[in-house]
């Protein structure tokens, strides 16, 4: 009796302990992520400061100070300018990436695929030279490639930007295939039991699962097409073609230093891709109430 | 494929049938300069029917772009560029030379009309290869006349010259007790207004050295060797370094460069430096964004007392690309570039001095000066007139230019970082006497053997494939693994033609490893020459192997462990958290130019946040506890830390700025854990187990597949870092960020040895498959893998 009196008094008191440590590790937790939050949002904040504040202000005050008056009109300006089109940049941009985007992750999960679940003649091998294709810097095999596209008469088109995407990004086709690789095999092996194939193996099991690795690769492949420069600064030309990252840096010579004015235009390059994220966590978090749910 | 090939075949017919000339014109241009140029193309093309011109303004990179499309055969018809770079096109055969052109088209502009030194200057090897558009010397002086009077100093009539040292008896006739004169320093020893700087730092080293009629090479024509130590010299540049750091009457550029992007002229306007040393283009800008009330005029730079005066050049011109298939049209643009139109307006604007002597002199056209005509003085034509008919360009071979390269360089560390003179000019020495060995062309090496490498490149492409398919061949399937074997290879098709893309050029980069080549004129083969020059003759390869690796080791635990943290704060179910996520994942969105300037700001080494909250506002800290220890520990005791410059914190810093990045590498982790079924941590929280124990015994191991994703292509990302280096610190200080990636890219890019370059990059291949073999072996200790099919 004594001792289960004890007993019990101890438990209660455990677990008051641990509800006052659970609250203040939330407590800690929301600090940490507000603080944080803030300190990894001061680029931005600076970033937007300078593009609505004259250039005098620019030049006299410090950079962490909020304009006396926004300028709005910097925007008005930017958006207007008559040299570069940022609709038309905008548009470009968004198509490309768009395409990329799909084409990236569909044939990176499609090439992980067999190398994650399937045993096939000289896998072990193939996966080293995938690997060994990501080693070799860019710089040295860039104008080789570039050569290439000029022999097929590609320069100055979409083509070269847009067909490589649908061949398997190697460091997409790695972290799908290490992902695979966690999930169990359980599911597969019942679904093959009942005559299911490859793809419908694929489609049905794998994707539902990975949805969290698929958002990754699309954000990632998108942010990084968004803000690619070197890619279409080689291969396009015509202005009317160009993107909204290679405007901006013709923006950024044609303004030299009119600080507000590059901001503003950094800032309406990079907004698209904060919404487009913020958007895209919505597919992390139903792949998480998929894997949660099964 | 094939449609797009029919596609630009249609074109290409459609454009024969209107009997329509299209040119390709690559330029750049300003806000300012932009209208006006299409003006007048628009002109061009009205007065020129069936001439239509598509303009091409390439905002960066416009050098390597030619260079890229020439190699491919797509360059466009006609190209600008400057005085200082002309060369290196024209060495390679890629412009016609206008002599050329004259004999088969006629010219109809008048070289008489030219400054006489601009014929000289566009000629190499007997002929003329580009028309100047403009020619304008860097050494023009703009004062702030209220600051000089204030000072009691008397407008500067053209006598100043400059000695090196102190020459107090000749009062304002000397110019560097003018440049004292005119500096204040605060009570704290700071200057609240400086006397003198140049735009860019190596332009103030350039003008005293051009005007003491000094050279760090023996010959001109055919340098053999760097000779920086001569006594002339290190007098010279000593002098320099000490009015910057010892007497403290020239600002640092890491002190103006660092704050808000400021740069020396935005201090000129807002009066904080009396004298800017600059080109006429920042004419320009001066009238557009300095206040009214700012009264400025120019001077010319100094001569050195007792030589005859001397100016650097520069200024721009344009060229006909060679391959060009409309060489009458592009010649008739070209001149029309070249022309008195556009020279009167771009002139006007207060961009460009025209390369017409008679325009430059001619009042109304070009205003040297302070802007408006009422303001003008007649003196400042002269001045302009007098300067652009003292520059002399000093022309090496190609060859030399990455020593030239490098002599820069020096002169930037010299004058930014207080790096010792004499020590930085004899490693400049021998360091490039060594180099010289690495950039001669070798002429007399026999050429490339195309056919034989295409069949050894054929024959490696096929012993990889009979490395990767041969040993499965004695392994026994069954008809059902067989059958899936196949079915796997339906699934790898579309890789498997990205994998030949890959390929392709992988083999020829390593075919170019064994060549001496630019990938423009006839490659010459060099045996293995290419990779013992890396180990031997290149001063910077141990260097930026070295760095690298550092960089590896401080950025890769650091980048990893935080982005593991991140994430696992991020996974937690915390309302707002996608919220949350976002702004962690915003600065690796935002990135760029508003990065950089904000870390140059933060780490400012006058007012940045950091030295302000570890030495105080006004430095007051400095020498006293963690402040102390700090500045001890950056080999600088008793002073603020530059972190940027400093040859001790520069690594680290580079570091932690990277840890912004973090929320990238963090995504990945978020998504792995996301894949983690809860069910298990459920069951082990049943247990008992304590969050720690939950996350070593069961969230880190079924991590592992995405620990070791992260690890291995860190790995590969942190040695092929560029970036950073690139846009923030440029290899410096005294290359201790001379990233390996970075190195490459200047022996390929820059100096355009690319045979040289893919040797390179083959060590770095090398060097990476081998720690990534390392990490697949040791993987098999610590990754678990729930799903894997033995």
């Amino acid at each position: 009796m004594d001792r289960s009196q004890n007993d019990a008094e101890r438990w209660r008191k455990a677990a008051a302990r641990g509800r006052i440590v659970e609250r203040l590790g939330r407590a800690g937790l929301a600090v940490v992520l507000v603080v944080g939050s803030l300190l990894f949002l001061l680029p931005f904040y600076v970033m937007v400061a300078i593009s609505l504040k004259t250039p005098q202000e620019i030049s006299l005050t410090s950079p962490w100070t909020w304009p006396a008056e926004p300028q709005w009109g910097n925007y008005v300006y930017v958006l207007t300018h008559p040299l570069v089109s940022f609709a038309r940049l905008f548009l470009n941009t968004a198509l490309i990436s768009g395409i990329v985007t799909v084409g990236v992750t569909l044939s990176s999960a499609l090439t992980a695929y067999p190398f994650a679940r399937m045993r096939f003649r000289g896998r072990d091998r193939l996966f080293i030279l995938l690997l060994a294709t990501m080693m070799l810097p860019g710089a040295v095999t860039m104008i080789p490639s570039y050569q290439l596209w000029a022999w097929l008469r590609w320069i100055d088109t979409w083509l070269p930007l847009t067909v490589p995407a649908f061949l398997g990004a190697p460091f997409f086709v790695f972290l799908c295939r290490q992902f695979m690789l966690g999930i169990p095999t359980e599911m597969d092996e019942a679904a093959t039991l009942e005559g299911a194939g490859d793809l419908r193996i694929f489609w049905q099991i794998l994707v539902p699962n990975m949805k969290p690795v698929l958002a990754t690769v699309a954000v990632f492949t998108l942010v990084g097409t968004w803000k690619d420069v070197l890619g279409p600064l080689l291969i396009l030309n015509s202005p009317e073609k160009q993107t909204l990252e290679l405007g901006l840096r013709t923006f950024q010579t044609l303004s030299r230093v009119e600080w507000q004015y590059i901001m503003a235009g950094a800032v309406i390059a990079v907004l698209p891709l904060i919404v487009i994220f913020i958007a895209a966590q919505k597919v992390f978090i139903k792949g998480l109430s998929l894997t949660g749910g099964k | 494929m094939k449609r797009a090939l029919w596609a630009a075949m249609g074109l290409l017919l459609a454009g024969a049938a209107q009997a329509e000339v299209t040119l390709r014109l690559m330029t750049g241009a300003s806000n300012e300069t932009a209208p006006v140029i299409e003006r007048l193309i628009a002109e061009f093309e009205a007065r020129n029917p069936g001439v239509r011109v598509k303009l091409e303004r390439v905002p960066e990179e416009r050098d390597r772009k030619l260079l890229t499309q020439f190699a491919a055969g797509v360059a466009p018809d006609v190209f600008t560029t400057s005085v200082n770079t002309w060369r290196r096109f024209a060495y390679r055969g890629i412009f016609l030379p206008v002599d050329e052109l004259r004999d088969r088209y006629g010219m109809e502009i008048d070289p008489g009309r030219w400054y006489p030194n601009l014929q000289s200057f566009y000629t190499w090897d007997g002929r003329l290869w580009a028309l100047p558009t403009s020619t304008t010397s860097p050494m023009l002086v703009y004062y702030n006349r209220r600051l000089l009077r204030e000072a009691g100093i008397p407008e500067p009539d053209g006598s100043w010259t400059w000695d090196a040292r102190f020459r107090p008896e000749l009062r304002e006739k000397d110019f560097m007790w003018v440049i004292q004169r005119l500096t204040k320093l605060g009570p704290n020893g700071r200057a609240t207004q400086w006397g003198f700087a140049s735009s860019w730092p190596q332009l103030f080293a350039d003008s005293l050295i051009r005007t003491r009629g000094l050279r760090l090479w023996d010959d001109d024509e055919r340098p053999t060797r760097v000779v920086a130590t001569q006594p002339e010299m290190v007098e010279t540049m000593q002098f320099a370094a000490d009015l910057v750091n010892r007497h403290r009457i020239i600002p640092s550029f890491a002190e103006v460069q660092q704050g808000m992007g400021s740069t020396m002229d935005n201090e000129f306007m807002k009066g904080r430096l009396a004298m800017l040393l600059s080109g006429s283009w920042v004419i320009l800008n001066l009238r557009r964004d300095a206040p009214a009330d700012l009264d400025w005029d120019v001077a010319p730079f100094p001569a050195f007392a007792g030589r005859p005066f001397e100016a650097l050049s520069e200024g721009n011109c344009v060229a006909v690309i060679r391959g060009t298939r409309h060489p009458r049209e592009a010649w008739k643009l070209a001149q029309f570039m070249a022309g008195e139109e556009l020279q009167i307006e771009l002139a006007k604007l207060g961009e460009n001095q025209p390369a017409f002597r008679d325009l430059a002199t001619r009042p109304g056209v070009w205003l040297a000066a302070p802007g408006d005509e009422a303001r003008q003085r007649p003196e400042n034509m002269a001045i302009t007139d007098r300067l652009a008919m003292s520059m002399t360009l000093i022309q090496t071979p190609e060859y030399f230019d990455p020593v030239r390269n490098e002599v820069q360089g020096t002169f930037f560390q010299i004058l930014t970082n207080r790096n010792d003179v004499r020590e930085s000019l004899q490693r400049l020495e021998d360091q490039n006497n060594r180099r010289l060995k690495l950039v001669a062309r070798r002429e007399d090496r026999p050429p490339f053997p195309w056919v034989p490498a295409l069949a050894i490149g054929t024959l490696l492409v096929a012993a990889l494939a009979a490395w990767v398919y041969l040993p499965e061949r004695q392994v026994r399937y069954s008809r059902r693994d067989k059958a899936q074997s196949r079915r796997a290879y339906l699934f790898l098709i579309p890789w498997l033609f990205g994998l030949a893309l890959t390929l392709g050029p992988m083999v020829y980069s390593l075919l170019l490893s064994f060549s001496d080549s630019d990938l423009i004129r006839p490659a010459r083969w060099v045996g293995l020459d290419n990779y013992a020059d890396a180990f031997t003759a290149d001063p910077l390869f141990w260097q930026s192997l070295w760095v690298t690796a550092y960089y590896c080791l401080l950025s890769i635990p650091t980048g990893m462990i935080s982005a593991l943290g991140l994430a696992l704060i991020l996974n937690q179910p915390v309302k707002g958290i996608p919220l949350y996520r976002a702004c962690f994942y915003i600065p690796s969105l935002a990135g760029g130019v508003a990065m950089s300037l904000l870390w140059m700001q933060v780490f400012n080494p006058e007012n940045g946040l950091v030295n302000r909250l570890i030495f105080g506002a006004e430095g007051e800290n400095v020498g006293k506890g963690l402040a102390g220890l700090l500045s001890r520990a950056a080999g600088v005791p008793g002073e603020t830390i530059n972190w940027f410059q400093n040859e001790i914190t520069v690594m680290p810093t580079l570091v932690f700025t990277g840890l912004w990045g973090a929320g990238a590498g963090c995504i990945i982790f978020l998504a792995g854990l996301q894949g983690i079924n809860p069910s298990f941590q459920e069951a082990a929280k049943l247990d008992g187990a304590g969050v720690w124990t939950q996350f070593r015994r069961i969230t880190l191991p079924l991590l592992s597949p995405t620990v070791f994703f992260v690890l291995v292509t860190s790995v590969i990302g942190a040695f092929q870092v560029f970036t950073q280096a690139y846009v923030i610190t440029a290899g410096g200080p005294n290359n201790q960020t001379m990233f390996y990636m970075l190195n490459l890219f200047n022996h390929g890019f820059r100096d355009l040895r690319m045979g040289y370059a893919s040797a390179l990059a083959w060590v770095l291949f090398v060097i990476v498959l081998a720690l990534t073999a390392a990490q697949v072996v040791g993987a098999r200790r610590w990754v678990h893998y729930e799903g894997e099919v033995k």
